[in-house]
């Protein structure tokens, strides 16, 4: 559906909407086939999908339906076989370079995984300001906005520890203020709360629903659990590749 | 410089955390370098222009007389007589300077090398001499610390003078006496000194000697019976001459080749090369280390393979060991470097970071391997010292200078080689890990 823009509304549409929708993830005509001598699995068929700005989205579907290979595809860690992603109106085409990739991949997407995927050698502080690092800030200012993150995320008191000294909750809480730490326009979360306890599980979904309501930033979460996808904004399931509603 | 401390500290962390790998990677860098160093040393001082033998470049060493048979093949060989230097080199022209030294055979195996002196308590004491001309002092730069070297006029009025240097100066008659002017040597073998030098070391064993006595006056009453033209030739010494460059290089062997034909023709049915056994520097060096005979025939090849044989055991051996763990290692970080990638490192980020990591280590184990080298070298000097040099010439004083162990060629060329190991072991396997897919390397077990 083509969406109107503000000048071409009447006083009433203006009036009754409270803000305007803009895609913000397309995807076309998706595919994803993984191939091996003896083997063809499609992990996705056919996926269309747009993602609201704003929008808290969560995936679900039983496990190797394809919900982790499409949030993969969605945040630029892999390839699809065939069809189209489009990331904040940027059509992403698959010869552009490694380099190009790696900056959209810093500016725009802040990933949260089941596993957290921290660095074990290096501290919070240091795991926290990685987008940064990479993105060429300069020390003083990571620090600060470093420091920021994560007195927000509740572990001010946890700035020079290592994951391993770190809960399943508080090496979450890490891996989050991470992801936002750059102001990526969209946050893809894959099981965020897989590895941890339902007290603590209920606790990191409580600051992705800060973040999305709060910041209006876009999440899409990859879940199986039916209780925290009914507090997302909306839900899609998956079966064996395909989208079933 | 701020993204490369943190490379060192995570280096360092690295270095904590994964205490095997980091120990063998450290102890195989440090022993290749250790290795390469003490070859390095053995081969700068067999090589390089270090004290006082500084004109290697422009030196020509001709050692043998050779005798020929019709089919121009050598038949046998000898060293020259003061007769043979005086007719067919004094009075070369195209050298700059040309010297008669006692051959190394000669002086090892007929003694030619040592002499009597009488020491201090009347005592006779064995020294190493060298028996030379004035242009000797030309070719080698002895730093003269009193008196004078071996003139043009010593030599053509036989005077027998010697230029001794300090440490037996200091040996004979102490500290405080000033030695030029006084005798050395035993009755019927007396000189006088005419200069002290500070001494070469047995490491330089064509230079080196602790006194130097004026040829003409030792040889001044040998006679040479024209008659018996051939057997005039044969005595203990070598040739040794600086040209200025190739050219001089090559209109010295014609103008030899020239004088050997003529005197071949005198010498009937014995045809004579003077040039068979000449070479340079570095050709010497070679000859004599792989005992090739002066008459067999070589190629650059057969002169360089025993050395690039042994500077890839040295190096490339363990470089591809060392390759092998940080591919190994590289495999277990697979997982860390797909998360890099994700929040947005790019490929030659993550590579320079694998670079520096191992710059890291290899810096430390070639830290580790240059001071090994060190305490080698002092350790066990004995025995390498008498792997690579003349066992007969080297004493309890043969020592390895500051010069040569701190020399700025060689700790950078220590440094290439830490260089090299560094990028053949660190670059390529994480080049071929870090071009993996993303999600492929996230999934990896960590």
């Amino acid at each position: 559906m083509a969406l109107p823009i503000m000048g071409e509304m009447s006083e009433g549409q203006r009036g009754s909407l409270i803000y305007i929708m803009e895609t913000i993830i397309k995807l076309t005509e998706v595919n994803k086939i993984y191939r091996t001598e003896e083997i063809e699995t499609q992990a996705l068929e056919n996926v269309n999908i747009d993602v609201q700005k704003g929008e808290f989205l969560s995936i679900m579907g039983p496990s190797g339906c394809g919900k982790s290979t499409l949030l993969n595809i969605m945040g630029l860690l892999d390839e699809p076989t065939s069809g189209t992603v489009e990331l904040c109106g940027t059509k992403i085409d698959p010869t552009l370079s490694d380099n190009r990739l790696a900056e959209f991949r810093n500016k725009t997407l802040g990933f949260v995984f089941q596993s957290f995927h921290l660095i074990s050698s290096l501290n919070v502080l240091d795991n926290v300001q990685l987008p940064l690092l990479y993105r060429g800030v300069g020390y003083n200012e990571r620090m600060k906005r470093a420091k920021e993150v994560i007195e927000r995320v509740g572990l001010s008191h946890r700035m020079k520890h290592t994951p391993v000294q770190l809960s399943g909750g508080q090496c979450q809480r890490v891996a989050i203020a991470r992801a936002i730490i750059g102001n990526p326009e969209i946050i893809l979360a894959d099981e965020p709360t897989g590895n941890l306890d339902s007290k603590m599980g209920a606790d990191i979904l409580g600051l992705l629903k800060q973040l999305n309501e709060e910041d209006g930033r876009t999440i899409v979460m990859v879940t199986h659990n039916e209780q925290q996808a009914q507090q997302t904004k909306r839900i899609i399931k998956f079966l064996d590749g395909r989208q079933i509603m | 410089m701020k993204i490369l401390l943190l490379y060192i500290k995570h280096a360092l962390h690295m270095m904590r955390e994964e205490k095997l790998f980091s120990g063998i990677y450290i102890a195989g860098t440090a022993l290749a370098i250790a290795f390469t160093m003490v070859m390095a040393i053995v081969y700068y001082v067999k090589l390089a222009k270090i004290y006082p033998e500084v004109n290697r470049d422009k030196m020509v060493y001709i050692d043998n007389l050779c005798f020929m048979d019709k089919e121009g093949r050598v038949h046998s060989t000898c060293h020259f007589s003061d007769y043979a230097f005086e007719k067919w080199f004094a009075h070369a022209k195209n050298v700059e300077y040309v010297a008669p030294i006692y051959s190394k055979s000669d002086r090892i195996s007929v003694g030619n090398g040592k002499r009597n002196i009488i020491g201090k308590n009347g005592k006779l004491i064995e020294v190493e001499s060298q028996v030379t001309n004035h242009d000797f002092f030309n070719i080698f730069k002895f730093e003269f610390l009193k008196g004078r070297p071996i003139t043009r006029e010593d030599v053509e009025q036989h005077n027998p003078v010697a230029v001794i240097t300090n440490d037996l100066a200091e040996q004979l008659f102490g500290k405080d006496v000033d030695p030029v002017g006084k005798m050395i040597g035993e009755e019927g073998d007396e000189y006088r000194i005419c200069g002290v030098v500070k001494g070469a070391s047995p490491l330089t064993p064509v230079s080196y000697a602790q006194v130097y006595v004026n040829y003409s006056y030792y040889y001044q009453n040998m006679v040479y019976d024209n008659e018996s033209l051939s057997g005039n030739y044969i005595g203990g010494f070598s040739v040794i001459a600086t040209v200025k460059d190739n050219a001089q290089y090559q209109a010295l062997k014609q103008e030899l080749d020239a004088t050997a034909a003529r005197w071949s023709q005198i010498m009937e049915g014995e045809p004579i090369s003077l040039t068979h056994t000449m070479s340079n520097h570095a050709q010497h060096v070679v000859e004599i280390e792989n005992e090739l005979v002066p008459f067999h025939s070589f190629t650059d090849w057969d002169l360089v393979k025993p050395y690039v044989g042994l500077f890839f055991i040295l190096l490339f051996v363990p470089a591809i060991n060392l390759c092998g763990m940080v591919a190994g290692r590289m495999e277990r970080r697979l997982s860390e470097m797909g998360v890099r990638k994700a929040f947005g490192a790019k490929r030659n980020t993550l590579l320079w970071q694998v670079v520096w990591e191992n710059m890291v280590l290899t810096l430390t184990g070639g830290i580790i391997g240059l001071v090994l080298s060190w305490v080698a070298l002092y350790v066990m000097r004995d025995t390498i010292l008498t792997m690579f040099f003349d066992s007969d010439l080297l004493n309890d004083t043969t020592f390895v200078s500051g010069e040569v162990l701190f020399a700025p060629l060689l700790f950078l060329g220590a440094l290439l080689a830490m260089l090299l190991l560094n990028l053949m072991a660190a670059v390529f396997p994480a080049w071929l890990s870090l071009r993996k897919p993303i999600v492929e390397s996230m999934m990896e077990k960590r």
